[in-house]
């Protein structure tokens, strides 16, 4: 009973409803908002600078990316530390190649429902959040990989 | 821009309920016999790779599309590459309820906007600029009367179609009628790509119309900076 009243608190409420919109600095000084991939499957990842597990996430994401990119998916990963040093430091020694936002605004982590990090939700073509993924092993690479298949194949 | 009337609206309401009812009738037309469907189609060969970690399952395909669905209408024969005539018949009534939402939606909007916000208390801000020569935008914050009410961060996209002559809506409020004032904060990279952060205000009436606010950014060729003014719409 206990089991299954934690896996109901585990469901994600935003899932079918549209995506908040986000917008935040990159890395590089460029602002990234999410709404301007309207029409591409929007992976957005949500890290911090003090969680290992992320950088493991983020690189997943990337190899993902790399492959996927061509068929109209983005991966967006949005930063929620307070700290802005140790993320930019964080984001400067993660090899990845999609933006990485650093300053996001305050209200991105009650706006996305954000428990805990890494988290990543999946925004489909019309800007429907579709799926979201607590937490991060090595085996969610492959789920991932099945999941955004069928998204990118609607 | 039509007047937000009673009948209006029931008119919209009687409107999108019957279409609702016509979409509800078509969907079963899409629904019927999915396993008909063949699981590859010509758009595979597009397809990024598989990730090696995971191999695909047997016949699954990236990118789908629509002529998938051909071989669910075997007695319409069609001709080499052409869905059935029925099919087409079916995929032109349903781009027809497409366009029917979309202006259905459009017009929801319009009345929704004049409900909350009616021209009687009704601000509007909006940012244009030209050249930009001297001044890259980045962000803009707008403050009404001492009061934060938009903070809005520029896209490269964004920055590139105010350039080419495009307008943006950065706030729509509501405001008594009374003197108000603005104040405009305008971030980026000025000449020589230095961080540059310069402010506007503009002390205004607001009176029992609409009232519209333009902010405006312009080059000063002679001193080869940038210029912020706000421009009240009579």
């Amino acid at each position: 009973m206990l089991a299954f009243a934690a896996a109901a608190a585990e469901k994600y409420a935003l899932v079918g409803k549209p995506a908040p919109d986000l917008v935040a600095r990159g890395l590089d000084g460029e602002n990234v908002r999410v709404s301007e991939h309207r029409g591409e499957i929007v992976v957005v990842s949500f890290w911090s600078g003090r969680c290992n597990t992320c950088r493991e996430q983020l690189a997943a994401l990337d190899r993902i990316a790399k492959t996927y990119a061509s068929a109209g998916l983005t991966v967006i990963g949005v930063n929620l530390d307070d700290d802005i040093v140790r993320a930019e430091k964080f984001a400067r020694t993660s090899d990845v190649q999609f933006p990485l936002l650093i300053s996001a605004p305050a209200n991105t982590g009650r706006d996305y429902a954000v428990d805990r990090v890494p988290m990543l939700v999946v925004v489909d073509r019309s800007g429907v959040l579709r799926a979201a993924h607590r937490e991060f092993r090595a085996r969610d690479e492959a789920t991932y990989v099945r999941e955004l298949r069928a998204f990118l194949n609607e | 821009m039509p007047t937000p009337t009673k009948p209006m609206a029931v008119k919209l309401l009687v409107r999108a309920v019957a279409w609702l009812a016509l979409a509800a009738s078509a969907v079963p037309a899409f629904a019927q016999d999915p396993q008909a469907a063949p699981a590859t189609s010509a758009a595979d060969a597009t397809a990024p790779p598989a990730d090696a970690a995971t191999p695909a399952p047997a016949g699954a395909s990236i990118v789908g599309t629509p002529q998938g669905t051909e071989a669910t209408s075997p007695a319409a024969e069609p001709a080499p590459g052409e869905p059935p005539a029925d099919t087409r018949a079916l995929d032109e009534t349903v781009q027809d309820l497409k366009k029917d939402v979309v202006d259905l939606n459009k017009e929801l909007f319009v009345l929704e906007e004049e409900l909350l916000f009616p021209a009687n208390t009704q601000v509007a801000v909006f940012v244009s600029m030209d050249i930009g020569e001297f001044f890259a935008l980045d962000s803009l914050t707008l403050k009404i009367d001492n009061k934060e009410v938009a903070n809005y961060l520029y896209t490269p996209r964004e920055a590139e179609a105010l350039l080419k002559g495009g307008v943006h809506r950065v706030y729509l409020g509501n405001l008594k009628v009374g003197e108000h004032q603005l104040v405009a904060f305008f971030e980026g990279k000025g000449p020589n790509e230095r961080d540059y952060k310069r402010g506007a205000n503009l002390k205004f009436e607001k009176g029992v119309g609409a009232k519209y606010l333009e902010l405006k950014i312009t080059d000063r060729q002679r001193k080869g900076q940038p210029e912020f003014s706000i421009k009240d719409w009579e």
